[in-house]
């Protein structure tokens, strides 16, 4: 049985290669899956006042819609003795929970959750629906051309503005809640002195802060796009099976992408709300489990 | 502060590798965009690349000297 499977397998691969991109070269015919472009920018599908709805929107807007009526429809109607869809939810937001509780403590878990874990959920749906085999099919031909020039649907992730306006909600929540936690004292990590070398160490403490936001936005962005592209490339050139071990890395990768996302903006935060009071308490805390 | 998870250690060096690229080419492409508008290139050029590597320094050693130097283990970026 597992020689069968393995015989059918190395069938597969080797006719997706004499199809793909390689093969194609070599017999000199049409490659069976056309090169995919890339776009950089999202395109436009349909402008409502003034109002461009892009790809990339239309797919964080769809993402939005899904989560909604997924863990909508979950949490429900809530029963003792829950249901799958109940009990997917339920396993999934005490996960969650249960990570941003070892890292922040019982105090801050509730507060911090609702935000951290609308990241974690939004990032990894986005990319894992973007899986979906819509997503690379459906669009529009453009200009007598036989392929789709402007795709109906495209990972959010891959537009800059979604992970930069995720990176400045993950910024803003962590200067807020260090604020919020310290109030004025918070200053002091960035205004340290009267000494020049304490002013320096002050300013890139500044700047440390600032360009979390950039690489919030292009850790994301680029892990995004480079899957988009990973995955086009590789139906290209192989087109049976073995992409297949790519789109399971892509699945992989959303959640590990979301994963950080999520871990960083709770570290920040936890980071900002733990002044020396805190340092205690957390130590007293910690020591009692 | 609490000992993270290792889920937590792991998100926070994944993530060391695009703040180093962040910290050294933002101040960089600033660094050029000033030099183009003033006209003294390439002296912010270089100026905003010693910044961004003090400041990739700075968050790198801060959030490996915790975990490496036996201190608590207060990670930065």
């Amino acid at each position: 049985m597992v020689k069968l499977v393995a015989g059918v397998a190395l069938i597969m691969v080797l006719v997706g290669l004499a199809l793909g991109a390689i093969g194609a070269a070599l017999f000199g015919f049409d490659p069976f899956v056309s090169l995919p472009e890339v776009h950089l920018a999202p395109q436009p599908l349909l402008e409502i006042g003034g109002f461009t709805v892009t790809n990339t929107l239309l797919s964080a807007w769809l993402t939005t819609i899904v989560v909604v009526l997924l863990f909508g429809f979950g949490a429900r109607t809530m029963k003792m003795v829950p249901g799958r869809l109940q009990g997917f939810v339920e396993m999934f937001i005490e996960a969650l929970y249960n990570f941003i509780k070892g890292v922040a403590g019982e105090r801050y878990a509730r507060p911090f959750f609702p935000i951290l874990a609308t990241i974690f959920i939004f990032v990894a749906f986005n990319a894992w629906m973007a899986l979906l085999p819509i997503y690379p099919t459906v669009g529009f031909k453009a200009g007598g051309h036989d392929e789709i020039t402007t795709h109906l649907l495209r990972s959010a992730g891959t537009d800059i503005n979604m992970p930069l306006a995720l990176a400045i909600i993950a910024f803003l929540f962590a200067e807020v809640w260090g604020f919020k936690a310290q109030g004025f004292g918070y200053l002091k990590e960035f205004f340290r002195g009267p000494n020049p070398l304490d002013t320096f160490i002050g300013l890139i403490e500044f700047l440390s802060h600032f360009i979390r936001v950039i690489s919030f936005t292009f850790r994301l962005f680029g892990n995004m796009l480079a899957g988009e592209i990973v995955l086009g490339m590789m139906t290209f050139l192989l087109v049976f099976l073995v992409p297949l071990a790519f789109y399971g890395l892509e699945l992989l990768v959303g959640g590990v992408q979301a994963l950080i996302f999520m871990g960083l903006t709770l570290v920040f935060t936890v980071m900002g709300v733990a002044s020396h009071g805190n340092h205690e308490e957390e130590h007293s805390e910690a020591g009692s489990h | 502060m609490r000992r993270r998870p290792r889920w937590v250690l792991a998100a926070q060096f994944t993530g060391l590798g695009w703040y180093i690229a962040a910290a050294i080419v933002a101040p960089t492409l600033l660094g050029v965009w000033v030099d183009g508008k003033v006209g003294s290139a390439p002296l912010f050029l270089l100026l905003g690349l010693l910044l961004g590597v003090v400041v990739a320094f700075y968050g790198t050693y801060k959030m490996a000297s915790g975990y490496l130097g036996g201190g608590s283990p207060e990670g930065r970026d």
